[in-house]
């Protein structure tokens, strides 16, 4: 064994940042011949995309054990849970963090913007295909069962137009009484359950009806509740019952109710909450399951 | 004792000036550099400071210009061992030799250690990259609209991903742990960050003299009827091995010379003790030939053989050594017909001119030119192999003229010196350590240059370097020892002196001569080098010759004289026992047995350290990407957040920080001795080939894993992989309870926080069972896992702790809360393992093409 006598094989440096970038001696950019490059980016190109079809393979996987109607996880027990949130609308998504609905009764270009939105809002409702009118006792229990053929319970706006809150007249807005739409977050398989005739809460007894989700509104500060004045919700009793359960089918019409605001103040803000009620809806502010809060402002003074 | 203004005092060492007449004799310590003026018999140890194992006579000739090689000088702090004798001090304190070397040695540093370097590097590296791309994210954030604090926050989150947190903690278990190994194999380091130095190092110095020898003259060969014999050797357990010749005829007349001309004697009864290791007194030689004369006699069965064989022949007169006669004799009763008998030893051609028989098998012959010439063969042939020579003789005087009760006169002498019958040679050697031979060939196959630099003379240390094979046998040698003058100018290799051969002998005489370019050329060229007759600084020299070579140099020293070439080194190596206070406190490590040894095993565990630090870090880098993406793909690709801050916290500084840290417990791969050492300029401890393959391709292939799971719990709750792009902003709005999924339900806020809260979760997980691929194929670099085995209990232990962990965090109620997660089902926490499966078979048909392909464009690409 000679000593030290393996010999290393003779390595040329790149010698500072200008022979690394480009060396005219060994011909090499980034510290890499041409070829080396092409070598590295077919390898790389091969390597991905390989990895790639795996990934994409694992999920397809995944995919091919899932249902098409239904999530794996839904209702009791899962993330998504059985307590619905509230909606309302209009919501402009223009301005996503702000819940305030601010117009001015002198200015028709600021209440524009939620007009429109209420308008494709509610168009979805106009497209009837597919769907059924559900007179009586008819609705939508069935559904689940019918599989493909299902045809979900054709939802009328007929309602909100008697009540004032028809597109013709900008949802009230123009007279400075806003009509706000309000919904339940669909659930798959979340029904309303009836309160006990004796235990229907104080809010809502006067208008509870059996089979559909009452609606309550109110100002959120005691201050608030001074100022909010007369509500009217469309239809009397609420949400109707007979859209449930909601199941994953085109053209599915989620039923909503309207809560109309016929003496706001003017110029001032004032903070709204609104409760749906059923048995089976429990009220959690933290997480605001039940309810829904927003602000309106009414304006009359010329800007 | 000092004689000061002509009167005689007695003074303390400090109090010593210039100019004092000093008395010396036997056992003081010389306090001053003295040139000494007159002598008797002086002998002093100069081993501390040239590394010669002999007793150095001493007297007023001066015979050299070298203070250090002429003969009228004794240096400050050398023992006296024999005679006593006057001198002039000329030198004191700091400004005598020693005291040189001592300032020498508080000056010279030997900068930053290579692993200090390395880290250094690393820190740079991974500084750059986390602050590209977190400062990217940052960037790309604030185009997109996010506010400052949030992208912030991200940039941050980013960045701690890209730190690996638990390096520190494995440099030093890695450091600590291998310390502790080296102690149990009697090594002890000084300085933690030595060990991996030792790894590094491409050359090692070594003295001679205690280090690869014994530092103990050995009778190594002897000459009698004509004929060369080798020694019988003493072996560990005491017992002589070999075959002895019967001490009969000739030999046995040899043999008889040998334990009675002899001033040395055991100083203890200490049987029990093998003969080489007893204490004798007497010098050197004495003591080589006694107990070669002890191992011949007991066969290392009846103890003290010599003493009873010395009580049959009682000692009546004897004439010690001196540098004129160049002899000693006794004379002894006992002979055959009560006669007396004279042995005497000294000198071998001064032996052989005072007689005029040699002893053979067929009795005394007259001594003949044939004779001589067989003589003058053995006699070169033993000095040849660097061996100190001694002739014996003996007479046996005749009783009629010196009857029993005779009164011999040393004074006057008053018996014969001539007409002798010549009985043969004995050669001595300080022998080199068993194992040593085997080690520096270690050295050698893992490529690390083992270069002898002595203070002895360049013939010794030819031979020895032969014997361990540092010189390979039969191998021309260059030979720069003549005392010759060196051309003018520089010399290069395969010019002039400097012959193309593999090997050289310089002379410390002839160092001195050469430019530094010619130093640095012998330096560079020759494979096999032996330095002789160096001073401290010349060691110095060559050990700065060999690092502008670019090599990572390792000294080993025992004496004074190496301490500035120990503390310049990159690693110095101290001799525990024979050692000098002053080398091993410029040393970092100390060998406490002194076995050269021990190097290798240094060499192997300093290489581990390097190995399983880049092994570890490797393992620790992976995560990142998988860390990263998630943040990339919210800001890129408008993703609800794939993975939360906390849970990269919860890998970086919970689950990845054992089996990291484990890593530095790995077992070497195979070929970790068989491999040239590291080029310190290109093999870096990380590397853009490092930084690539865990990045660009396991790291990768992490993410995927985490992706996979992020969208496979995504789908089961009913957000299908389409759907969730660009969703962030309204996943995101607190205020928006109607996010809907792809089967049209509507999520409240408060529901789509929890649903990534178990996303971040799942990623976490799957992360957490990737690194476990990850770390599988962490273990080597080479080899296949197959072969390395499962055997490092710490990583296994460390493997189990990261699913407990993982548990912890997301099973223990409350706890879960606090650390953001979310508990998960038993399918939810599966999803990782196919690409744990994949990392590992990926990573073994890489290692599997690059032992197949070693330097093939795999191993270009990938072999970090």
């Amino acid at each position: 064994m000679a000593n030290g006598r393996a010999k290393k094989e003779e390595v040329d440096y790149d010698h500072g940042w200008k022979e690394f970038l480009y060396n005219k001696r060994r011909g090499t950019c980034l510290g890499r011949t041409s070829k080396s490059w092409f070598q590295i980016t077919v390898f790389y190109i091969i390597f991905y995309a390989l990895l790639a079809a795996f990934w994409v393979g694992c999920l397809a996987i995944f995919l091919g054990t899932l249902d098409d109607k239904v999530p794996r996880f839904y209702g009791k027990g899962t993330i998504i849970g059985i307590n619905p949130g509230v909606g309302y609308q209009p919501w402009l998504k223009e301005n996503p963090d702000s819940t305030l609905i601010k117009f001015n009764l002198k200015n028709p270009e600021s209440w524009k913007p939620y007009v429109d939105q209420l308008d494709g809002y509610l168009s979805k409702y106009k497209n009837t295909n597919g769907t059924r009118e559900c007179v009586g006792d008819d609705n939508n229990s069935n559904l689940l069962a019918d599989g493909s053929a299902a045809r979900p319970c054709r939802f009328s706006l007929a309602d909100f137009d008697k009540a004032g809150c028809s597109a013709a007249k900008q949802y009230g807005f123009k007279e400075g009484k806003p009509c706000v739409v309000l919904s339940l977050n669909r659930l798959i398989g979340w029904s309303p359950v009836d309160f006990a005739p004796n235990s229907v809460p104080e809010q809502v007894r006067d208008r509870y009806k059996n089979g559909s989700i009452a609606l309550h509104c109110d100002g959120t500060t005691n201050v608030d509740k001074e100022h909010i004045g007369k509500t009217t919700y469309v239809p009397k009793e609420g949400i109707s019952g007979k859209f449930y359960p909601y199941i994953f089918v085109d053209n599915y019409h989620q039923p909503i109710a309207m809560v109309r605001f016929e003496t706001l103040p003017r110029n001032k803000l004032v903070l709204v909450e609104c409760r749906a009620y059923a048995l089976n809806i429990e009220h959690d502010i933290t997480s605001r399951l039940g309810l829904v809060h927003f602000e309106l402002f009414v304006q009359d003074k010329k800007e | 004792m000092v004689i000061r203004d002509g009167q005689y005092r007695d003074i303390r060492v400090e109090e010593v000036v210039l100019g004092d007449l000093v008395c010396i004799s036997f056992g003081d310590k010389v306090p001053a550099d003295v040139r000494v003026i007159e002598s008797k018999g002086l002998k002093v140890d100069n081993s501390s400071l040239t590394g010669e194992s002999e007793p150095l006579l001493r007297a007023p000739e001066c015979t050299h210009d070298n203070p250090l090689e002429t003969k009228n000088m004794m240096m400050f702090s050398t023992n006296v061992l024999e005679g006593t004798g006057r001198g002039i001090v000329i030198r004191t304190g700091d400004n005598t030799v020693m005291g040189r070397i001592a300032a020498i040695t508080s000056q010279v540093t030997s900068g930053p250690t290579p692993i200090s370097l390395e880290i250094r590097h690393f820190i740079r590296i991974i500084g750059t990259v986390a602050f590209i791309v977190a400062s990217t994210c940052f960037i790309v954030s604030m185009i997109s609209g996010s506010d400052l604090l949030s992208a912030l926050v991200f940039m941050m989150g980013i960045f701690v991903a890209n730190v690996p947190e638990g390096i520190t903690a494995t440099v030093t278990a890695s450091l600590t742990l291998t310390a502790k190994k080296m102690r149990k194999k009697h090594c002890l380091v000084k300085k933690l960050e030595a060990v991996e130095t030792l790894g590094s190092t491409s050359t090692i110095c070594s003295d001679k003299t205690g280090t690869l020898t014994q530092n103990r003259m050995t009778v190594a060969h002897f000459w009698a009827r004509g004929e060369i014999f080798e020694a019988v050797m003493c072996g560990e357990d005491g017992k002589p091995t070999g075959r002895g010749l019967p001490v009969t005829g000739a030999y046995g007349d040899l043999m008889r010379c040998a334990t009675l001309c002899s001033r040395s004697d055991f100083k203890e009864d200490d049987t029990d003790v093998p003969v080489q290791k007893r204490e004798t007194v007497g010098d050197a030689s004495e003591a080589a030939i006694l107990k070669y004369c002890e191992l011949v006699r007991s066969q290392g069965v009846t103890p003290n053989a010599v003493r009873e064989y010395r009580e049959g022949y009682p000692k009546v007169m004897e004439q010690p050594f001196n540098s004129i006669n160049k002899y000693q004799l006794s004379i002894h009763t006992g002979g055959p017909n009560n006669s007396h008998i004279l042995v005497l030893k000294g000198a071998p051609e001064r032996v052989l001119a005072m007689s005029t028989t040699m002893s053979t098998e067929e009795g005394p012959k007259p001594i003949d030119d044939n004779i001589r010439k067989q003589f003058q063969k053995a006699y070169d042939d033993l000095g040849g192999m660097g061996e100190r020579v001694l002739g014996f003789a003996e007479l046996i005087l005749p009783p009629d003229q010196f009857p029993p009760g005779f009164a011999f006169d040393l004074e006057n002498p008053n018996y014969p010196t001539a007409g002798l019958n010549f009985l043969g040679l004995i050669s001595m050697i300080d022998p080199p350590r068993p194992g040593v031979r085997m080690a520096v060939h270690l050295c050698q196959s893992a490529g690390i240059k083992v270069v002898m630099v002595t203070g002895d003379h360049p013939i010794t240390a030819q031979a020895i370097a032969k014997q361990v094979h540092i010189i390979d046998n039969g191998i021309d040698v260059t030979l720069l020892i003549d005392d010759t003058d060196a051309p003018a100018g520089e010399e290069l290799y395969g010019t002039g002196r400097l012959k193309k051969t593999e090997a050289i002998v310089v002379h410390g005489e002839q160092l001195k001569k050469l430019s530094e370019t010619t130093l640095d050329s012998i330096v560079a060229n020759y494979h096999q080098v032996v330095f002789a007759r160096t001073s401290p600084t010349q060691k110095l020299q060559i050990v700065e010759a060999y690092q502008r070579n670019g090599q990572i140099v390792a000294v080993t020293g025992d004496g004074v004289n190496d301490a500035p070439a120990l503390r310049k080194a990159d690693i110095g190596i101290a001799m525990g026992i024979a050692g000098t206070d002053v080398s091993k406190q410029a040393a970092d490590m100390i060998l406490l047995n002194d076995n050269f040894a021990s190097i290798v095993t240094g060499v192997e565990e300093g290489r581990i350290i390097f190995d399983n630090l880049k092994k570890s870090i490797a393992y620790v880098l992976t995560s990142n990407i998988g860390e990263v993406t998630p943040f990339i793909s919210y800001v890129v690709f408008g993703l609800p957040l794939p993975m939360s801050l906390m849970s990269i916290l919860l890998i970086d500084m919970g689950t990845d920080l054992w089996p990291a840290i484990s890593l530095a417990y790995e077992l070497p791969e195979n070929d970790i001795m068989e491999r040239p050492p590291r080029d310190a300029k290109i093999d870096k401890l990380v590397n853009a080939r490092l930084i690539l393959f865990s990045y660009m391709h396991i790291g990768v292939m992490q993410a995927t894993a985490g992706f996979c799971t992020y969208f496979f719990i995504m789908m089961q709750n009913g957000f299908m992989p389409w759907d969730l792009w660009g969703l962030r902003e309204q996943w995101d709005n607190k205020d928006l309870d109607t996010v809907a999924d792809s089967f049209g339900q509507e999520w409240c806020y408060e529901s789509r926080r929890q649903l990534l809260r178990s996303c971040h979760s799942g990623f976490f997980l799957s992360m957490v069972m990737v690194q476990w691929g990850d770390l599988f194929i962490s273990k080597t670099r080479k080899n296949s896992m197959v072969t390395q085995g499962m055997n490092n209990m710490v990583m296994n232990t460390g493997m189990i702790s990261t699913v407990v962990l993982s548990c912890i965090f997301l099973y223990t109620p409350g706890l879960y809360n606090i650390l953001a997660q979310t508990p998960l089902r038993m399918t939810t926490t599966m999803v990782g393992l196919p690409f744990a499966v994949l990392i590992y078979m990926y990573d073994e048909v890489r290692k599997c093409i690059i032992r197949r392909h070693p330097g093939g464009i795999v191993y270009r690409l990938t072999n970090y």
